[in-house]
């Protein structure tokens, strides 16, 4: 069943307002359709086979899931929403003890009891107009629930909220459209981890967007892991608008999907704003990852880094698109961007292309780019100990990717994303045992 | 121990070592000495088994066995220890878990049985005190962001753990204080004992007034132009190399 077909079938949205933004979002993307090749922002990624399929719009929530099939992705001490095949399912949820100071709830539930709280800015920061943003499009013409974060002001919260989505397997294949906003008021702090997960090993399409707003002096510290099934296409959009002071720490991981595609905008619209974006990326077998990350410096004394690697194995392609735009206002900007990739294979291929574009005066911007294999001299050391070449190359891979997160102050989460990492690599059972030393 | 016979070694097509015969037997310290450019670290690395040098002509034989014939991993298991010159950095990979693989590794090869976690830390914590070494050092990634004498702390506390027969120490003094230098040394001489032989490349004697050598060597453009006993490095101490260039000239 066509897009197109679903959209005339779907029910209307009371609020006028949002219905109208709909019907907008669904014109953009039917003159747009899926983004092409010959746009510069999907010039490595073909998303051919992912028009080519038919998916249907999750619209029944799958019943019988019990806490128990969670498991393995449930975290303690967390406030947390679940999502199953794009909807809300409280039951599943856990947001005992919410504290007054702040909101989690689901889009759905705000849509149809409280439209107006979305009006200061829900799709207010990312384009849709543009052909390369069409599934931000396609994304806001099937907008039915997601998550809705609030922060009051000078609201800190002690436990991160983890919003887990879930694909279960289906007869057809179907397609969740999640919207998540997050809005953190002057002086709030919060953290939040967003994790896709797939119960089965099923064809799907995840076409998520999120919209961020940092008020001034706000702090979010924001994580997302992407362990979709092997079959899955994953497309993830971010727009994050920062005011003055607020900082941004996002760590973002790709481990699953036969397809994925992060884009990642951040504004810096206010002075001494903060944005520190780093990631990793494993891809095996013939898993496509690319990740689009853009800084847009348009204010003086902002400070940015990107930090991001990539191991390929196998037949997979990773792209990295870093770009840091220097506006003329932003003077004394700090940025620094990094990409480092390790190609484990002959047939592994990653496309780097950082891009500093700079218009200001008395800026410090620095970035570099590396592709490569294991350091020789490393290799050598570890093997002159008595190590096997083998295991040598395997403790060595595991420690490029495993620096990423050594930032991570969230012991549980690091430990779980050194594990995820640890059985993506060769060497499991080995690098299994290191773990149980460093944590 | 360790027989080297008219070993000659080309790096990259020329000729770096040409002619080396060397007798190192159990218990023994040997310095081997020598200016810049001279072969010394070449024959480090070939003893351990760096890539990139090729051996055109000779033997080096290790407890009656061709050594040459090892991967780098075979030769340390079979008890060959190289402390690096410029111990390599190795983000993201445990200090205590690669020294715990290391000896297990070993151990395995020479058909012991392994280590558990309790005995491993029991024996770490022993060997620690020898080079003087702070627990917080075990919770890094090897060697990264140690200081000079903490990367050459660490090197002899590796030898230590991995107890070889043969130990090539390289310019094991370079980029050490007096204090770090004599950690280091003291650690090396409670190492010493009748079943272990060490090799010491160096390039000044400073070293060798705390580990002092049985027999000293003068490496000069590849071959070994003068032996003796640690006289011979106080000899050099006051008169440079020159000398012995001349003399053999």
């Amino acid at each position: 069943m066509s897009f197109q077909t679903q959209f005339a079938d779907l029910v209307a949205i009371d609020d006028p307002t949002l219905q109208q933004l709909r019907q907008q979002a669904w014109e953009y993307f039917s003159q747009s359709g899926f983004p092409k090749p010959q746009l510069e922002h999907w010039k490595y990624t073909n998303l051919r086979a992912l028009e080519k399929q038919s998916f249907v719009i999750a619209q029944e929530q799958c019943m019988g899931l019990v806490p128990d099939d969670l498991e393995p992705y449930l975290m303690a001490n967390t406030y947390t929403l679940v999502f199953v095949n794009g909807q809300f399912d409280p039951a599943l949820s856990k947001l005992d003890d919410l504290p007054k100071t702040a909101t989690m709830t689901n889009l759905a539930s705000v849509i149809k009891t409280d439209p107006q709280r979305l009006r200061p800015h829900f799709a207010k920061y990312a384009d849709m107009s543009k052909a390369e943003y069409s599934l931000t499009a396609l994304n806001t013409a099937f907008m039915t629930d997601g998550a809705y974060i609030e922060l009051n002001q000078e609201a800190k919260l002690t436990k991160p909220i983890h919003l887990l989505f879930v694909t279960t397997p289906q007869q057809q294949s179907i397609s969740t459209q999640p919207r998540i906003l997050i809005i953190v008021n002057p002086n709030a702090k919060a953290k939040v981890i967003e994790q896709y997960v797939s119960l089965g090993a099923s064809t799907y399409f995840t076409n998520v967007l999120s919209e961020i707003s940092l008020a001034a002096n706000s702090q979010l510290e924001h994580y997302k892991i992407q362990q979709e099934s092997d079959k899955a296409y994953h497309i993830a959009t971010m727009q994050v608008q920062q005011q003055q002071g607020s900082r941004l720490t996002d760590y973002r991981f790709a481990f699953g999907a036969l397809l994925a595609r992060d884009t990642i905008n951040s504004i810096l619209a206010g002075e001494y704003a903060e944005s520190d974006c780093s990631g990793l990326y494993l891809g095996q077998k013939r898993q496509h990852i690319d990740y689009h990350v853009c800084t847009e410096h348009q204010q003086a004394h902002c400070r940015s880094t990107q930090n991001y690697k990539g191991v390929l194995m196998d037949r997979a392609r990773g792209v990295f698109n870093g770009r840091v735009h220097v506006h003329p206002n932003a003077k004394k900007t700090d940025s620094q961007q990094s990409n480092k990739n390790l190609l484990l294979s002959k047939d592994a291929e990653i496309d780097t292309k950082p891009e500093l574009e700079i218009y200001a005066d008395e800026v410090q911007c620095s970035h570099g780019a590396t592709v490569g294999q294991l350091d020789d001299n490393m290799v050598f050391y570890l093997r002159s100990r008595g190590l096997s070449q083998q295991v040598a190359r395997h403790l060595l891979t595991y420690g490029f990717a495993k620096e990423i997160i050594e930032g991570i102050d969230l012991e549980a989460l690091q430990m779980m994303l050194g594990k995820t990492i640890a059985e993506k690599l060769p060497g499991t059972e080995q690098l299994k045992e290191e773990m149980e030393w460093e944590y | 121990m360790l027989t080297i016979k008219n070993l000659h070694v080309e790096v990259d097509g020329k000729a770096i070592l040409k002619g080396i015969d060397l007798e190192v037997h159990a218990g023994e310290v040997h310095a081997i000495m020598g200016p810049n450019g001279s072969g010394k670290s070449t024959l480090s690395n070939v003893l351990a088994g760096r890539d990139g040098y090729t051996v055109t002509q000779g033997d080096v034989l290790y407890q009656g066995d061709n050594l040459l014939q090892y991967e780098p991993d075979e030769r340390a298991c079979r008890g060959v220890f190289l402390a690096f010159q410029y111990p390599v950095e190795i983000p993201g990979v445990n200090n205590v878990y690669f020294l715990k693989a290391a000896v297990n590794a070993i151990r395995q090869y020479q058909g012991k049985e392994e280590l558990d976690a309790m005995d491993f830390m029991a024996l770490m914590k022993q060997k620690m005190t020898l080079v003087k070494m702070d627990n917080t050092l075990l919770k890094r990634s090897v060697n990264e962001g140690f200081s000079g004498g903490e990367k050459k702390r660490n090197e002899i506390l590796q030898m230590a753990m991995l107890d070889p027969k043969l130990a090539i120490l390289d310019e094991t003094d370079s980029g050490l204080d007096i204090d770090a230098l004599r950690i280091v040394a003291e650690g090396v001489n409670q190492l010493r004992h009748s079943q272990r032989s060490i090799v010491m490349v160096t390039h000044y004697q400073r070293l060798l007034s705390y580990i002092v050598p049985d027999y000293v060597h003068v490496l000069s453009e590849g071959q070994i132009v003068k032996s003796g006993d640690k006289n011979l490095a106080l000899e050099l101490e006051e008169k440079g190399y020159g000398w012995i260039t001349e003399e053999v000239a």
